[in-house]
């Protein structure tokens, strides 16, 4: 009987698998001599996330833009806050070019700040896609009013929910600083979909959401008068100027805010480390590698399929809904700024490592 | 709203659409029959397939899936008194009791039964809660969170069987357990000793196989019987069916305690089997709850189906996924081109309605087709215990070793595994561990989030007061519950 129950399984599973194998082009789980009929994408996520829906939905046109048209699948490692992941990437992964690494801003933050569980030196590796996101803060109606008036004049701090002062909310957390914003950060929320709960509860007053959220879920609020946007917090430009995001371009950044309310430009390490921590964490949100002692044709092959998938009139339809219409970056282009977004000075660094230790009491570097 | 469920309805009917769901099925009841598998595995497992899909034919796939694991997890929960995902732990208290007595088909009969009404209660919830999910979702701010988690915890005194003392103390050692990791509200990391692995916490799949069913394991191999001492099995499916019917009122009250856990967010449906077992003890007057009272099965299978319908609307309305399925399932919709949020009920309603449908439709399908493997599958329980370790250990290996494809896992399973051996020997709950370790991170957060945000205001919050009157109630008044349920339920019988 065991022997039935095993087979019925068999069976289905079988048969499941089949009938759907046609409608899919990565062929995951076919296994092939490695190399360069099959490249794998190493996702430092667990499946279903925003970084893993990234890779997936660039398999497909690896496949097709590729010369030799390689089958492509993703392989997921999360643990350790996508460091785990990133780490086995960068020391136990061929370095052949047959696999990929899919990184975010989850990586890129940690290894900006040096923190100890790091194990990997993008230095070492080619990136060869990169895609920008942006983020909208937001405040009540009544609180952005005074905001506009005089954002110096909140006798109660703003209530800020968060998830943790080492995440994507650093960036929001240094605008705040910048713009010198009276507010309280309370940190622990389970994601951003329950940060912005609590604003609609009135538990916060004071939040961000990420371009794709923010447009499926604050605009309606938005639109019935609850919530009023305040700021975006901007895009790094090839020459590395905070600009307004392609997104959002009626929304203000932090520098035109700045000057609206001071009478001149920002200045100082705290604007500085804001803007580099905007370029690595947003407008590099997530980026494509291959190790950089890959085969030189290997990585040729990778980046012309790169400047292929740009083109493709399929990938351009599709990204409007999965890459939120932001175009992605290859080439020279994403070289250059990826040259400029982690070349990260001394005194950026330890002024976040100080301003975490200070204000949330996290030694970063003894994460 | 009703035309637009009648042409939800037709959509979903369509033939081409329908097989999918059928596949869904299909592969929702085998996940759910693997111990170690859970629904995160199947989404996992099907995401690589949607992209691009006709959003109404992933639906059917992903759905159909995800709402029939609950129905066929119940398999190894009576017949092995394994559970076959971490949703019908509470489903071993009595199903396996029952199986050892020989009825395990009873048992499954009245489980698949109440799965399916579950179900499609949960279905019909999701539906009418529809226009009211934004004021509701919002009534729940951290302070009622917290206070949930205490009703959550509180269910350790009412698991605890003989000793209080006992399960209070598991429930601690589970809080502990849950609070290796990452600190939740504060940026520091706890019993991690340095590793990586332990950074993320220990997984609730492989705490929970671990805690059950490795003692099952040991005791099989060193007592070298088969489940089933009776010579034959006795008692019908149809039996339990009817047994199920006449437990109308405990079948519904269980359901809607599933919807409503299921349908708050942040509190994780992986208890909800256990608070509907706790309620269900308090309430079900004469009960032999423990061992082997048919209503103890009936009870927890109802409402961890029904958790699925309540755990939809938090997920499709407001983005925040209450659990591992429902993250994935999130991002599935992304790749079919749909986002989830406020647009579920205006532009995407059909899909929305969709959903509803296919939920009830899986839930009846998958239980029938339970309902037919019933003969060929309970045999398994007459397999001489030694025969069967072996292929159970290899599936409950590979389900730990899934959760992160680490060797950490392993580890964690032999010793958590161990430590769930010596509670049998020396006669300890382990509910109550499982319990404390599921909350441990949510109590914490919400705790702390109060507290940052209001000091101590929040503790005269409506809500929060009417939360801590049923905890009290709960812990104390159990025996007026009894009363008043011998009123209403005076059909019920095992």
């Amino acid at each position: 009987m065991k022997k039935l129950f095993l087979m019925i399984s068999i069976i289905f599973l079988c048969g499941a698998l089949m009938a759907l194998n046609p409608l899919t082009t990565n062929g995951s789980g076919e296994e092939e001599p490695a190399g360069h009929n099959l490249l794998t994408f190493v996702v430092p996520f667990e499946a279903g996330g925003g970084t893993d829906i990234f890779g997936r939905f660039f398999t497909p046109y690896f496949s097709d833009q590729l010369e030799g048209n390689p089958l492509v699948q993703v392989e997921n490692i999360p643990g350790g806050a996508s460091i785990t992941g990133t780490n086995e990437y960068a020391q136990a992964k061929p370095k052949d070019g047959s696999h990929l690494l899919t990184s975010s801003a989850s990586s890129h933050i940690p290894y900006m700040l040096d923190q100890s569980s790091v194990d990997y030196d993008f230095k070492g590796m080619k990136p060869i896609i990169g895609s920008p996101m942006g983020g909208v803060v937001y405040s009540t109606p009544e609180k952005a009013e005074q905001f506009k008036e005089d954002l110096t004049s909140f006798e109660e701090p703003l209530y800020y929910a968060g998830i943790s002062p080492s995440g994507l909310d650093l960036v929001t957390l240094l605008s705040y600083e910048v713009l010198d914003l009276n507010f309280h950060g309370v940190l622990g929320y389970g994601g951003r979909g329950p940060s912005r709960v609590a604003f609609e509860q009135g538990e916060s007053n004071l939040d961000y959401q990420t371009t794709s959220a923010y447009n499926n879920n604050v605009k309606p609020l938005v639109e019935n008068g609850t919530a009023e946007p305040l700021y975006s917090l901007g895009q790094i430009d090839e020459n590395g100027n905070l600009v307004r995001d392609p997104q959002f371009p009626e929304l203000p950044t932090v520098e035109e805010v700045y000057i609206d309310q001071y009478g001149e430009a920002p200045t100082g390490e705290v604007w500085e480390a804001y803007k580099q921590m905007v370029n690595a964490a947003y407008t590099l949100n997530k980026v494509i590698w291959v190790h950089e002692d890959a085969p030189v044709e290997s990585i040729a092959r990778l980046q012309d399929g790169a400047e292929g998938i740009k083109q493709d009139a399929d990938f351009i339809e599709n990204a409007e809904v999965v890459l939120e219409g932001y175009e992605v970056l290859t080439g020279d282009a994403l070289q250059k700024q990826i040259d400029e977004a982690f070349n990260v000075s001394d005194s950026s660094k330890n002024l976040i490592q100080a301003y975490l230790l200070e204000k949330y009491d996290l030694d970063i570097t003894e994460l | 709203m009703i035309e637009s469920a009648i042409e939800a309805l037709t959509i979903v009917l369509d033939p081409s659409r329908l097989i999918y769901m059928f596949l869904g099925i299909g592969i929702g009841i085998i996940v759910g029959l693997l111990p170690g598998l859970s629904g995160t595995v199947g989404m996992a497992l099907l995401l690589p397939f949607v992209f691009g899909m006709d959003p109404y034919v992933g639906i059917a796939l992903l759905i159909g899936m995800v709402a029939v694991i609950q129905t066929g997890d119940t398999f190894p929960s009576v017949l092995l008194g394994i559970p076959g995902t971490s949703g019908s732990q509470a489903t071993i208290m009595d199903g396996y009791p029952l199986a050892q007595q020989g009825k395990a088909a009873k048992a499954m009969g009245a489980a698949f039964f109440s799965s399916l009404v579950g179900g499609v209660i949960g279905g019909i919830a999701l539906f009418l809660t529809i226009p009211f999910a934004e004021p509701l979702i919002t009534a729940f701010s951290s302070p009622e969170l917290f206070m949930l988690t205490m009703l959550g915890l509180s269910m350790t005194g009412l698991l605890a069987g003989k000793s209080v003392f006992k399960g209070i103390l598991a429930g601690l050692v589970g809080l502990l357990l849950g609070a290796i990791g990452s600190a939740p509200a504060v940026p520091e990391y706890r019993y991690t000793f340095d590793s990586l692995y332990l950074t993320q916490g220990l997984s609730l799949p492989v705490v929970a196989m671990a805690i059950f069913a490795f003692p099952i394991i040991i005791t099989m191999l060193t007592d070298k019987k088969k489940v089933t001492e009776a010579a034959k099995l006795e008692g019908g499916a149809l039996q339990g069916v009817m047994t199920s019917l006449k437990n109308k009122f405990l079948m519904a009250r269980s359901a809607v305690v599933g919807v409503i856990i299921g349908f708050i967010p942040g509190l994780g449906g992986s208890v909800v089997d256990w608070i509907a077992y706790g309620f269900g003890k308090k309430t079900v007057k004469n009960n032999t709850f423990g061992e082997g009272d048919i209503r103890g099965v009936i009870a927890p299978e109802s409402a961890n189906n029904a958790k699925e319908g309540g755990s939809m609307i938090p997920t499709l309305l407001f983005g925040i996924p209450g659990s591992g399925t429902t993250a994935i399932l999130l991002g599935g919709l992304t790749l079919m081109g749909l986002e989830a949020g406020p647009s579920m009920i205006t532009t995407n309603l059909d899909v929305t309605l969709s959903i509803v449908w296919t939920l009830v439709f899986a839930n009846i399908f998958g239980a029938i087709l339970c309902l037919m493997l019933i003969r060929p599958i309970s045999k398994l329980s007459t397999i001489s215990g030694e025969l069967i370790v072996p292929f159970l250990l290899v599936l409950l290996v590979i389900g730990a070793y899934q959760s992160s494809l680490s060797w950490g896992d392993l580890v964690v399973f032999v010793l958590i595994g161990l430590f769930g051996y010596v509670m049998t020997i020396l006669d300890w709950p382990r509910p109550p561990l499982l319990i404390g370790f599921v909350l441990a991170m949510s109590a914490e957060r919400y705790y702390w989030i109060s507290i940052e945000r209001y000091g101590w205001e929040w503790i005269t919050n409506p809500l929060v007061i009417v939360l801590a009157v049923v905890i009290l109630v709960l812990l104390t008044g159990g025996a007026i519950m009894k009363r008043f349920s011998q009123k209403v339920e005076s059909g019920g019988e095992s």
